[in-house]
């Protein structure tokens, strides 16, 4: 008979009795839930990894001021959605204070992954296209990339949006609608040949 | 007023009431352009939606090893700060035992009348309670082993003269090779660093300004020696060459010094090819009390670094002879005490003699030697460069 999984409050308990092996299980029970949302906060697969193990780690030394009040895995998406937004932030001030406020360059551009390099499966259509939209969602700042992320990418509400962002309903609004204005300019191209798809299909059924 | 798009975008995430969302579907059945930018909106959407979502990660191994870290370098802190509070108690421990013997021994002092300063008396009140008094440590033979003495590498240059001390290289080369006392050459092959610790030697066993010849590639003035050389011509009184050997041989090692007599016509050719520097001396201490032969012999009253040359004068002759040593009186209160109470001074008869006797004089003594510098000689150090 196979072992009943622990639940995460249990697995809590055990955190904050000092079991370490504990609060692994929940590590690996959560990791790979959370990595996509990570990665594309921060665009690269290095910045994510050493993101998501902050998240873990200062969930660990905070565990004691989980209550309960919301699922483990809410608390956590937090904590890793905000210090991702953090690192872009101070990845983005590290940049102007380099580079001044030039546009982004090449460098810039290949720092971009995608996360889609490796499989072969996809056509190379829909590889430009995801590179696209990743190099575009780079170069939203970070609260409008957070915005967008959240909502188009991970499907939460406003006001999910806005308890983890810790901002009014009406600020998630009015970024995401800025977002997504930015988005549409900067994905023209993209959005031009979709939509004449889109017509071509239309017309034709 | 809001605008399209934020109504438009409203509209897609369905928050708009049911008045507004009746009115802008009415709208989008007859507006061609409202329906491009809705269908633009919509397009963005998708296009984030469908990013892919990989997944293969596994960052458990490291954040159980940064927790377990994080762990231990709280307890290791904990620990600090209980080391940091008794360094503290320690050392406020010891400030306070320091300022009340200070205090003792200021009060001892005044109290008995005691000479010598505070210091004194706490050096001799930690003494008394058995702690090693402040000062540099010194060597305790019971407990510390006695080094071996080995010889010293040269750590200080050799300090060349300005101008205006020599009066002169030229006049002061001319001194010194054409001297008749100059007859002879310590050979010894060696590179810079050989050279370097023979200027050393030099330095420390002379009293007198002394002379650094170079001689350059390509320049040979002797067949016996073609390699570029570094020479020295230093003035010595003639007992001091036997040590200045010595000296030399052990500060090049395995080289050896060899010993030949110096052709005057190499000083002829010296004075016209090579360039000349003086240097100061840095004369060091060697204190020999023969048990069984004890004699008081009278400092050379040559200031140090003083010419050893100096012009030939017939008038005045610039240092007394041994028998004048010997007959001079004694003007020093301190010596004339100090003698007066040493009961086991030597007879006279015994005492070395400060000149060399006739049969100790080498080859060159019988060339014509000026008044004033009979014991002393010209030694040439040669250290020919073997390479570097």
């Amino acid at each position: 008979m196979a072992q009943k999984p622990l639940d995460d409050l249990t697995l809590i308990r055990m955190c904050r009795g000092g079991s370490t092996d504990a609060f692994g299980v929940l590590v690996r029970r959560y990791q790979e839930k959370l990595y996509p949302t990570v990665h594309r906060l921060v665009g690269s697969a290095d910045d994510a990894e050493d993101v998501l193990q902050d998240a873990f780690v200062r969930a660990f030394e905070r565990i004691a001021s989980f209550h309960g009040d919301s699922s483990f895995y809410t608390w956590i998406y937090r904590i890793a959605v905000n210090l991702a937004v953090q690192h872009c932030r101070r990845r983005r001030v590290r940049k102007a204070f380099r580079f001044g406020s030039d546009p982004p360059d090449a460098s810039r551009r290949k720092a971009i992954d995608p996360g889609i390099d490796c499989d072969p499966s996809l056509s190379i259509e829909r590889r430009e296209r995801e590179l696209a939209v990743c190099r575009a969602l780079d170069e939203l700042c970070p609260e409008h990339r957070a915005i967008v992320v959240l909502k188009d990418y991970d499907g939460r509400r406003y006001e999910e949006i806005a308890e983890i962002l810790k901002i009014p309903i009406g600020t998630v609004r009015s970024r995401l609608h800025r977002a997504r204005g930015e988005l549409r300019r900067l994905l023209a191209p993209l959005v031009e040949s979709e939509s004449t798809v889109s017509r071509a299909s239309a017309l034709s059924t | 007023m809001p605008s399209i798009d934020s109504i438009l975008n409203d509209y897609l995430d369905d928050r708009l009431d049911a008045d507004t969302r009746r009115r802008l579907e009415a709208a989008l059945d007859v507006d061609e352009r409202l329906r491009r930018a809705l269908q633009s909106l919509i397009e963005v959407r998708e296009l984030v939606a469908v990013l892919p979502r990989e997944s293969q990660v596994d960052v458990a191994p490291q954040v159980l090893s940064r927790i377990s870290r994080t762990g231990r370098a709280a307890r290791l802190q904990a620990i600090a700060g209980r080391i940091s509070l008794e360094s503290r108690v320690a050392v406020a421990s010891a400030l306070a035992a320091s300022i009340l013997i200070f205090l003792g021994s200021v009060a001892v002092q005044r109290y008995f009348r005691i000479d010598g300063g505070p210091l004194f008396v706490a050096n001799r009140l930690m003494t008394a309670i058995g702690a090693r008094p402040p000062g540099p440590a010194r060597p305790n033979p019971d407990r510390d082993p006695v080094p071996e003495t080995t010889p010293a590498a040269p750590t200080l240059g050799i300090v060349a003269l300005r101008d205006d001390e020599t009066a002169g290289d030229l006049s002061l080369t001319g001194r010194f090779l054409d001297h008749p006392q100059l007859d002879l050459r310590l050979i010894i092959d060696g590179n810079s660093e050989v050279a370097a610790r023979v200027a050393q030697v030099i330095s420390q066993s002379t009293r007198y300004n002394f002379l650094q010849l170079k001689l350059a590639e390509g320049l040979v003035i002797d067949p016996k020696c073609p390699a570029p050389a570094e020479m020295y011509a230093v003035a010595l009184p003639r007992q001091d060459v036997v040590m200045l050997r010595k000296r030399l041989q052990a500060a090049v090692g395995p080289t050896t010094v060899r010993e030949t007599r110096f052709d005057p016509e190499l000083a002829t050719m010296l004075v016209e090819t090579v360039s000349p520097h003086a240097f100061r001396p840095h004369p060091r201490a060697d204190v020999f009390i023969p048990a069984g032969n004890l004699a008081l012999r009278l400092e050379n009253p040559l200031p140090r670094g003083a010419d050893p040359l100096p012009p030939p004068s017939d008038a005045e002759p610039s240092e007394p002879t041994p028998e004048q040593y010997r007959s001079a009186p004694i003007t020093d209160p301190d010596l004339a005490h100090a003698l007066k109470s040493h009961k086991g001074t030597a007879p006279e008869q015994s005492r070395p003699p400060l000149m060399p006797g006739p049969g100790t004089n080498p080859p060159g003594q019988a060339r014509g030697s000026q008044p004033g510098d009979t014991d002393r000689i010209i030694v040439i150090v040669w250290v020919s460069r073997t390479n570097g």
